[in-house]
């Protein structure tokens, strides 16, 4: 094994169709018409020295060491600024080219520290590299002049010009004294990442790197790496590398945070992690990331972590410590002894959307086929099952219709619900690339998020609706379209069903659907509806990108269908820079919800109540398989309560603080009779368990991950599970122990089952994923390399079915005690459940949930920013903190749920979305009011932190 | 195990009209979608709805529950129940 080096060809490789051939040191090279002279000389492997360049960045000619002689040009050009020509006879090594770039060096290395070998980019180092390229053997200059090396000069006065490393930051370094004004880390910040948060003060001699006026930690910089990654020295470098040193190997696998799939490069010193960079091949990503995947890795080796099998008798037991083996055995005991007193239906499971596809896989199979019942449900139910049950009726499939590389080809990109920079960053990034390019931005949004203006980008319009109206607002934007002739007629006319569109735009004519009339559910005025509606209509390519802002609601999936409908009626579905595409939350949802985790539906989405399908699954697993739907999640409280209910196996999940009413969850969950949670800390869901199961991180394991662009990525092993196994592993010797064999011998194995299973993964398998990097399915014989786009000269289901979307206002209404409307959602920093960010350095940005409230608001309650606050709803109430912001609307007040003692879905109540239980975590009515203290449930919560959590013969402490 | 609290007769009854008041209010909630939809479809649409999604054992509660007195379901609910297939298997 050994490092995994992208080649670097210096400027970023064009697209064009037309071709140029030039001539390089005597070879003859073909690129695409655009390609710089660097990029074409690399191209055929021809390193030309260079500094400030780098192919991740637009070239920039600041460093003069890749000057290039031209067969008749005047001087010496900088390769990287130069475009190939046709005919061109460029020569990169000759005596006059050497002599100038040992000068330039030289005059580099003449304001450098010389502390080479104790130097933290030692073996990582460009500008180390480029002065043994160029042969540099002395500086005549010397090193007392005036320069920015040393603290002192040599009378032993302070020197000016010198400054002081800023470590505030947790994970990287900014050592100004290694800085060459590369302008690389101001570019990446400007260009990858889009933040602006950087800057180069001063002029000449005095130029120097500057997250503002402030140090690193207080700027806008959001630590997403782009900066570190971009440094050619040691001027910004990761801690990590600092204490560790360089890593001697790497595999590439893919972060285990949001659904945008990122690839990463784990680069390694033995089974010790030393960075994870962010991989250039990888199609998700393109060598970008943010604060999370490239930083926040540490959970994995967390002091909390627990490795060892441990079960109890009663949840105020405290936990011992047992064997695999007496683990498993007992857990299955139970559940046998559960299932013959209480009936087949009593058990059920939770597949983790953190775990591998071929782990879900298996859980769904061990809940199929072993439990014999189809109570299996995923975290999706509580995310995007509206995007499931809203794309499958309209379109034919449950998922989103591009690659996220689509969208730089977008036109008007439409944002519902969607907080990109703070829950996809790095699809932000590329979002708001597209922006910097031109495309114009439509917000619906009831918070002014950071998409609505930030440096360089700014929506033409923000639709700032209340909570709970988008239907209404959708409906309005799709009246406007119907009623001022911007359908595609001939697309709607060649696509869909004719019939079904006729009733609906004669549905959505209706005046009652009129921006006018709407206005007074959504508050968003009818002119700036209008204007939206246009602008999106009449983009030659218009994208909607959604999150859980549409989909949690009482009428998720009716936004789903609403949005689908927009997008037909505009022709804007089934080609490259449209579509419909939920930006999912967590790394594998998609892949959950892909492997048949949902109690009505085999792999590939379909139901149990299909002969034929179910058939098939029951010769290849040799057991007969129910044909009613099973649970949901919801549904498996409710009957625990009920007592009906009455054993879970819960696999990487925390419904204890995810899921909505904790009270309820809690009440549920306290009367099961035997709770499995299978985790990597002691989790909220773990107070209510008998047996717990440690589980194995991302970068123990082999497998996959399937993004919300439906593409599938390999994780691979870095390190052994710190517990001994993995979690495919572990089922099978728990479907053993229930008397039901399954036998893989790698997840390859898995993966091959599933393939054989469903049609839509039919040519899928490792060594496809070794050979091409990733595919997106549907891969199959008709689609061999996988589908980046959907639906492109018909829908999935044939014509597309246009479905009719009345506003039906939730139950859930303000009123005299609850005047407010309580919207939740998520921040860069931390991720869900914050189980894994909680154990990192990003508590830095973010280390307790606060309450956002509108200055009008907070005026009328006497509240400041910084106040204990109770927040009450009819489910319950806790306090935290209050932050003052104009970024809310009155009546409107927005939490994360990041913080398990915060409690914020002690707040959130039981109403659902109607076709798929969907939690309506979005719409809470609620008051506010200053208080002194915590709530009741809080307290008791605090308590129980320890009570329900202590292991024989270890001390509290070891719990979250 | 057997220390889960073993909910008391009144908790339980107290239980079965929470859970019977939330049956009626998905499967109108279902009704409120369709409604949009003429009576011959909307109904069948319902049914369909509640067969695909709703488990063995929530589609008997609910038959059980509002068979026989279904006077405050959703009116299209109510004359989709007779669509409402009982559990097949078992």
């Amino acid at each position: 094994m050994s490092l995994i080096k992208e080649i670097d060809f210096g400027t970023p490789i064009r697209v064009s169709e037309k071709q140029v051939t030039l001539t390089i040191d005597g070879q003859s090279v073909t690129v695409p018409a655009g390609t710089s002279v660097m990029a074409a000389a690399m191209s055929v492997g021809t390193k030309i020295p260079k500094l400030c360049a780098t192919d991740m960045l637009e070239p920039f000619g600041s460093c003069r060491l890749c000057l290039v002689e031209i067969e008749g040009r005047r001087g010496t050009p900088s390769s990287c600024t130069t475009p190939a020509e046709e005919g061109m006879v460029v020569r990169t090594q000759t005596e006059q080219l050497s002599t100038l770039r040992k000068g330039v060096m030289e005059l580099y290395i003449s304001d450098h520290p010389l502390d080479c070998l104790t130097c933290s980019a030692n073996g990582d180092c460009e500008l180390q590299d480029m002065a043994g390229a160029v042969g540099l053997r002395e500086v005549r200059y010397g090193y007392e002049g005036e320069n920015h090396v040393f603290a002192k000069t040599a009378d032993g006065l302070a020197n000016e010009n010198w400054l002081a490393k800023d470590t505030s930051n947790p994970y990287f370094t900014y050592d100004p004294t290694k800085c060459i004004v590369c302008n690389r880390c101001v570019r990446a910040c400007e260009e990858v990442q889009g933040t602006f948060a950087l800057t180069i003060t001063g002029r000449g001699f005095d130029s120097r790197v500057a997250p503002g006026p402030t140090d690193f930690l207080g700027s806008e910089c959001v630590s997403c790496g782009a900066c570190v990654q971009a440094c050619p020295t040691a001027t910004l470098m990761e801690n990590s590398v600092i204490q560790m040193g360089q890593p001697e190997h790497s595999k590439v696998t893919t972060c285990a945070y949001c659904g945008v799939g990122c690839s990463f490069k784990a680069e390694m010193q033995g089974d010790k992690v030393v960075r994870m960079v962010p991989y250039k091949d990888g199609k998700a990503n393109e060598g970008h990331s943010c604060v999370k995947g490239r930083f926040a890795w540490g959970y994995a080796t967390h002091k909390d972590r627990i490795t060892k099998p441990m079960t109890r008798e009663k949840i105020t037991d405290p936990w011992r410590e047992v064997s695999w083996e007496e683990a498993i055995n007992h857990a299955a005991s139970e559940f046998k002894r559960i299932q013959s007193r209480y009936g087949r239906e009593s058990l059920g499971a939770i597949t983790s959307s953190r775990c591998t596809n071929e782990e879900v896989f298996l859980m769904q199979k061990l809940v199929r086929a072993g439990f014999r019942n189809n109570n299996v449900d995923t975290c999706a139910r509580v995310c995007h099952s509206p995007t499931g049950y809203g794309l499958k009726t309209t379109l034919g499939t449950s998922a989103g219709t591009q690659d996220f590389k689509s969208v730089a080809k977008a036109d008007v990109i439409l944002v519902i619900g969607a907080n990109p920079t703070d829950g996809h960053p790095v699809f932000a990034s590329r979002m708001k690339k597209r922006l910097r390019q031109g495309a114009k931005l439509i917000v619906a949004d009831p918070r002014r998020i950071d998409m609505v203006k930030s440096p360089h980008i700014k929506a033409e319009h923000h639709l700032q609706l209340l909570p709970g109206t988008n239907v209404a607002l959708i409906n309005a934007i799709a009246h406007v379209v119907v009623t001022e002739g911007l359908v595609a007629e001939d697309y709607v006319r060649e696509r869909c069903d004719l019939a079904d569109f006729e009733i609906w735009a004669r549905f959505i004519a209706q005046a009652h659907n009129s921006p006018e009339a709407s206005e007074e559910f959504t508050g968003v005025p009818a002119a700036d509806v209008r204007a939206a509606a246009r602008l999106y209509a009449t983009a030659d390519n218009g994208a909607i990108f959604y999150g859980l802002g549409v989909t949690e609601h009482s009428q998720g999936s009716t936004m789903v269908m609403g949005m689908a409908n927009l997008a037909m009626a505009t022709g804007n579905i089934g080609r490259d820079g449209v579509g419909i595409n939920p930006l999912r939350g967590q790394n594998n949802v998609q892949g959950a919800c892909d492997m048949g985790s949902f109690p009505h539906e085999f792999t590939g989405y379909r139901h149990v109540s299909d002969d034929a399908t179910r058939q098939i699954f029951e010769m290849m697993w040799g057991v007969p398989l129910d044909v009613e739907p099973g649970l949901r999640i919801p549904n498996m409280l409710d009957e625990a309560v009920g007592g009906s209910f009455k054993a879970l196996y819960v696999q990487g999940e925390d419904i204890a603080q995810s899921d909505p009413n904790t009270q309820h969850v809690t009440a549920g969950l306290s009367a099961m009779e035997c709770v499995v949670v299978q985790d990597l800390f002691l989790n909220e869901t773990a107070k209510y368990a008998h047996v717990f199961l440690p589980g194995s991180s991302f970068l123990e394991k082999d497998g996959t991950f399937t993004n919300a662009e439906r593409r599938i990525n390999r994780v691979r092993q870095v390190m052994a599970p710190l517990s001994g196994k993995a979690e495919w592993q572990v089922t099978i010797d728990f479907a053993r122990a229930l008397g039901y064999e399954m036998a893989y011998a790698h997840p390859s194995e898995i993966m091959d089952e599933i393939a054989r299973l469903t049609p839509s993964f039919a040519g899928v398998s490792y060594d496809k994923l070794d050979k091409l990097g990733s595919v997106q399915w549907p891969c199959n014989d008709k689609a061999p390399t996988g589908t980046p786009v959907m639906h492109v000269d018909r829908f999935v289901r044939g014509k597309g079915k246009f479905m009719i979307t009345e506003y039906v206002p939730t139950e859930e209404r303000t009123g005299a005690r609850f005047p407010l409307i309580l919207t939740t959602g998520r921040i860069l920093s931390q991720y869900n459940v914050g189980a894994q960010t909680r154990r990192t350095a990003n508590s830095a940005w973010h280390d307790e949930d606060v309450l956002e409230i509108h200055p009008f608001d907070a005026e009328n309650r006497g509240i400041k920013s910084g106040d204990l606050v109770a927040l009450a709803s009819r489910s319950g109430d806790i306090s935290l903190r209050a932050e003052v912001s104009e970024r809310m609307q009155p009546g409107v007040v927005y939490t994360t749920f990041h913080h398990a003692e915060t409690g914020a879905n002690v707040i959130t109540t039981d109403f659902s979305d109607w076709a798929t239980n969907c939690p309506e975590y979005k719409v809470t009515a609620v008051e506010v009011r200053r208080t002194n203290y915590y709530s009741q449930w809080q307290e008791r919560n605090r308590e129980e932190d320890i009570s329900l959590r202590r292991i024989t013969g270890r001390l509290p402490d070891a719990a979250e | 195990m057997s220390e889960a609290v073993l909910p008391t007769n009144e908790v339980q009854a107290a239980h079965k009209a929470e859970q019977r008041e939330k049956l009626a209010r998905m499967a109108g909630q279902i009704a409120d979608f369709f409604k949009s939809y003429p009576d011959a479809q909307a109904v069948p649409a319902i049914a369909d709805h509640i067969n695909q999604f709703w488990s063995r054992r929530m589609r008997e509660d609910f038959l059980a529950a509002f068979n026989g007195d279904s006077q405050e379901l959703h009116p299209l609910v109510r004359r989709a129940l007779a669509l409402i297939r009982p559990a097949r298997g078992g």
